[in-house]
């Protein structure tokens, strides 16, 4: 068999007016159990640049279009067609999880500004028994570290505005003042404007937040090995 | 099959004060199902093997069709 | 849908250059060089090249299992004396994988390859 690009698994068939791949070779869906790739024959991954990073993210948009999930692959997938079913067949349960969250929605991007990062929450004490050996007290103190680094204690006086019309969330954060995290939003599809317009009632204190979307959702593929 | 090795043109890419592709490389290159990966392994500044990779990460009680988790 | 393009006029909607200076850094760190990633023993130094790539691969395996370790506590799935025992075994890996990489004069951030896809571990 002979290698395929992978734009995205998707949760139903899309009519013809999905558009073609970024070389303009049509767009094949092929089915892995009950999964669904969107895949174009291609020998080699595009080299990056902005014209074919661009390129990319109109198919996905366009395939977006025409399908109610979308699951974006990242740019330049490229493996052999009989390699798709080792890769997806065991992950199969958390991808279908995350088409289910994906579907009829679609991702805002905020970017979290400011010149210092928000004092970190302290994880709740009580979650670790006292009589607790040395073992489980790592394990508390590392999924402390692991939670402070998907959180924005930063967006706290945003959210009532935006409750409503988040379904998910995904923080990275970065910590480098100006730029203190990206935080990622799943909102109904047609909810774009409402959610801007949220976001820019929030009077700007000494923390900014610039919202763009809305975009497919690229950051709500499940997380490595969640 | 041949696979890009170059990385200077590639650079340029972040060469740019245009957010909305900063946005889009965000997207495409940090974010998204990763199926695939290739790693290239080389001596005395020769590069030698490239390898691709189908990857594979899953956790353990979480698989499906193969294997069954273990205890409980 | 919409362009992408932030609209212009009001004063939150588009990120000033100290921001986009930020933003671009911060990518380009996190994406590394865009060609794959490399190993490449340094001959003048192969035992450190040596340790480098394995101590590097075992922090990797060893930060993946914590995680799961941790959805697992947190999922309820694991019995506190599982959760005690794996805890001290992440531990002293992570004390092992240190005091080796110190005998090559390899510190904690030198553990931090880029993995391409993956990303970097840090």
């Amino acid at each position: 068999m002979s290698d395929v690009y992978v734009y995205a698994l998707i949760g139903d068939a899309p009519g013809p007016d999905a558009g073609a791949g970024l070389r303009e070779e049509p767009l094949r869906v092929v089915r892995v159990g009950d999964l669904l790739a969107a895949v174009g024959d291609m020998a080699e991954s595009p080299a990056v640049s902005e014209a074919t990073l661009r390129a990319h993210d109109a198919v996905i948009r366009r395939l977006a279009d025409a399908v109610d999930a979308i699951l974006p692959v990242r740019f330049g997938s490229v493996l052999p067609e009989s390699g798709l079913d080792d890769v997806l067949r065991a992950r199969a349960r958390e991808l279908r999880e995350a088409l289910a969250l994906v579907a009829g929605r679609q991702q805002m991007t905020l970017r979290v500004l400011g010149d210092a990062s928000a004092p970190a929450n302290v994880a709740p004490a009580a979650e670790i028994p006292g009589d607790a050996g040395p073992g489980a007290r790592y394990l508390a103190a590392r999924r402390a570290e692991w939670r402070r680094a998907r959180e924005a204690p930063e967006l706290a006086p945003l959210r009532p505005g935006l409750e409503r019309l988040v379904r998910a969330e995904r923080v990275t954060r970065h910590d480098t003042p100006p730029l203190l995290a990206s935080v990622y939003h799943l909102i109904d599809r047609g909810a774009a404007a409402e959610y801007r317009a949220a976001v820019e009632r929030w009077p700007s204190t000494d923390v900014r937040v610039v919202a763009t979307g809305p975009w497919p959702p690229y950051a709500f593929a499940p997380e490595a090995l969640a | 099959m041949k696979q890009r090795l170059t990385r200077n043109d590639a650079r340029a890419i972040f060469a740019t004060s245009d957010a909305s592709l900063l946005d889009v490389i965000d997207n495409l290159l940090t974010k998204g199902v990763v199926v695939s990966g290739d790693v290239v392994l080389g001596l005395a500044g020769v590069d030698l093997v490239y390898a691709r990779l189908s990857l594979l990460l899953c956790a353990a009680d979480r698989l499906q069709d193969t294997g069954e988790p273990r205890g409980e | 849908m919409t362009s992408p393009k932030p609209r212009n006029g009001t004063r939150q909607s588009s990120l000033h250059v100290r921001e986009l200076e930020s933003l671009r850094a911060e990518l380009e760190r996190r994406v590394g060089d865009l060609s794959p990633p490399r190993w490449n023993a340094d001959p003048e130094d192969v035992q450190r090249s040596v340790a480098r790539l394995v101590l590097t691969l075992v922090e990797f395996l060893r930060q993946l299992m914590e995680r799961q370790a941790i959805r697992r506590m947190e999922g309820g799935t694991l019995t506190p004396q599982e959760t005690e025992d794996v805890g001290q075994a992440l531990m002293r890996l992570e004390e092992t994988i240190h005091d080796i990489g110190r005998r090559f004069g390899l510190a904690p951030e030198d553990l931090n390859l880029d993995l391409g896809p993956l990303g970097r571990l840090i």
